[in-house]
């Protein structure tokens, strides 16, 4: 039947993706209403009558996107947070494959009349689906989070910068389903995903302070280089960076049909 | 037999532990790369200078001229990493203790020896002790080896002390997961359970440190109920020696896990 493995992959994780969300619009609320405590805003109307000369020399690198609240929040949180919204993707991505491989499922399923490809393709989009649910119930916190808050804020940009993590997130749901489609071993697809994660994490605070030709090449690999706050805060959304994340993700669940059609299932 | 599951545990778990602790090697080896380029340090030592000490604490970095050393930058970039990679592990291993038996229907065998289910959980527990010992061993080897083979200025003990201060957090993340395993059977339960708590101890931590905790009421108490704010690892670096009471708390936190684990699954029954 068509799209019968997307409408069932909705049916059993709309639920899950609606509590995730709850939780992310309700963590993104409480961000924005904290803001009023957040240390370092008194700096903020310091940094906004200086001169740009005099910030430059206190070593701020670029004073539009620090001295504003949304700055503060974007840099000093956002960032921070990502991490969470990486782990979202990958849960998602285990259950294309490794997960069911591992429960002893997917030989049931493959029993059927349905070839192997369409199972991951479409897995694959009703994952995407939920990213994009998931993401909308995370701005809809952000939104409703400003709400009662004394302080002048650029919502727009708060929204279009947490916006900007889903092409990564789609990325990572396919990096997670190519690494299930080659490795039948659950925790190794969890270690090795794990690992590339907080590589990337780590990259995207030390990279910055390495200027060597040897780090810019390790910051092309990693994740969050293609999540950059900063940048997103002061010139919005690159648009190649989500044209790169999403061919990639493209190329990745390509290469997931190839190996997936090429190997034994694990029982 | 005593002492038979815990051996067993370790034959089960050594490759995965070193999988895990070259992984952590590695990346504490990579920050020697990082500080063994002077140029590197003083730009870093430079730009942390350069920002207001207010602003510097929304990024939750508290004393900024002891991390401009290699020893701060390493326990910077290199523990406070290393301990949220390594709390992944935690779950995974915490998983392994009743769940993933549990889940493959393999619990309902081993129980049907002439095994206490006590002893189940206690010496797999305690077998995860000795992997967690050498994982920091060999996160600390990576560090030494930076150091050895870069001719860095290190004090080692300090490092030493960082890897060991790593420990407790990882085994509490491994008694609360056994924990939810014994009260629930639902493999998917228990890992979202579990991830849940790591991911709520993160966001705390995260907020916590942004904010001006007198400013919001409870603040400082719900900073608390995050694991990760027992961590302090700048704290290694700025009084020298472990906090042996943050240590404690996450010990304690582990032993009392541990016990409720025994006393719940000792009073249910096993799925499969």
């Amino acid at each position: 039947m068509a799209w019968s493995v997307f409408k069932d992959t909705m049916r059993f994780t709309w639920r899950m993706t609606f509590i995730w969300g709850l939780g992310f619009a309700a963590m993104m609320a409480l961000v924005l209403q904290l803001l009023p405590a957040m240390q370092g805003l008194e700096l903020v109307e310091l940094m906004r009558s200086l001169p740009s000369w005099m910030l430059a020399a206190t070593g701020v690198s670029n004073p539009e996107s620090m001295a504003t609240p949304e700055g503060l929040i974007a840099l000093g949180i956002f960032g921070k947070l990502a991490l969470l919204f990486a782990a979202y993707p990958v849960v998602m991505g285990l259950r294309v494959t490794s997960a069911e491989e591992n429960e002893g499922m997917m030989d049931v399923m493959l029993s059927l009349s349905l070839p192997r490809w369409r199972v991951i393709f479409e897995k694959f989009l009703a994952y995407t689906l939920n990213i994009v649910i998931l993401m909308s119930l995370t701005l809809l916190g952000l939104y409703i989070g400003q709400f009662g808050l004394s302080i002048e804020l650029d919502i727009v940009k708060l929204m279009v910068i947490t916006a900007s993590v889903m092409p990564v997130m789609i990325f990572l749901l396919a990096l997670t389903t190519f690494t299930g489609s080659i490795i039948s071993k659950h925790q190794l697809v969890i270690t090795i995903v794990t690992v590339y994660i907080m590589f990337s994490y780590m990259i995207q605070t030390v990279g910055p302070i390495v200027e060597t030709p040897w780090m810019d090449a390790i910051e092309s690999i990693a994740l969050f280089t293609y999540y950059n706050v900063e940048n997103t805060l002061l010139n919005g959304v690159t648009t190649w960076h989500v044209i790169l994340m999403l061919g990639l993700a493209v190329i990745l669940v390509g290469a997931s049909f190839f190996n997936f059609e090429r190997r034994d299932i694990a029982v | 037999m005593n002492g038979k599951i815990f051996i067993e545990q370790l034959k089960q778990s050594w490759l995965q532990a070193l999988y895990w602790g070259v992984g952590v090697g590695f990346l504490t080896f990579f920050m020697s790369i990082i500080v063994e380029d002077p140029q590197v340090l003083e730009g870093y030592s430079n730009l942390i200078e350069a920002f207001p000490p207010a602003i510097l604490s929304a990024f939750g970095v508290s004393d900024a001229a002891l991390l401009t050393t290699p020893e701060g930058f390493i326990v910077f970039a290199g523990f406070t990493y290393g301990s949220i990679i390594l709390s992944v592990f935690g779950v995974l291993a915490g998983l392994n203790i009743i769940n993933n038996d549990e889940d493959s229907g393999m619990m309902n065998i081993i129980l049907s020896l002439p095994t206490p289910r006590w002893q189940v959980i206690v010496e797999r527990f305690l077998a995860y002790v000795v992997i967690v010992f050498v994982i920091s061993m060999l996160l600390f080897g990576g560090i030494v080896l930076g150091t050895i083979i870069f001719n860095l200025e290190i004090d080692l003990m300090l490092m030493f002390m960082g890897s060991i201060n790593m420990m407790p957090i990882i085994l509490s993340i491994i008694a609360v997961t056994a924990l939810f395993s014994a009260l629930f059977s639902n493999k998917l339960i228990v890992t979202g359970l579990s991830a849940a708590f790591v991911l709520s101890s993160y966001v705390i931590n995260t907020l916590i440190g942004a904010i001006n905790v007198d400013e919001v009421p409870f603040a400082n108490i719900i900073g608390n109920l995050s694991i990760y704010n027992y961590v302090d690892s700048e704290g290694i670096i700025i009084n020298r020696a472990i906090n042996i009471p943050n240590m404690s708390i996450l010990l304690l936190v582990a032993v009392v896990a541990i016990g409720i684990s025994v006393y719940a699954f000792e009073n249910r029954d096993i799925s499969g």
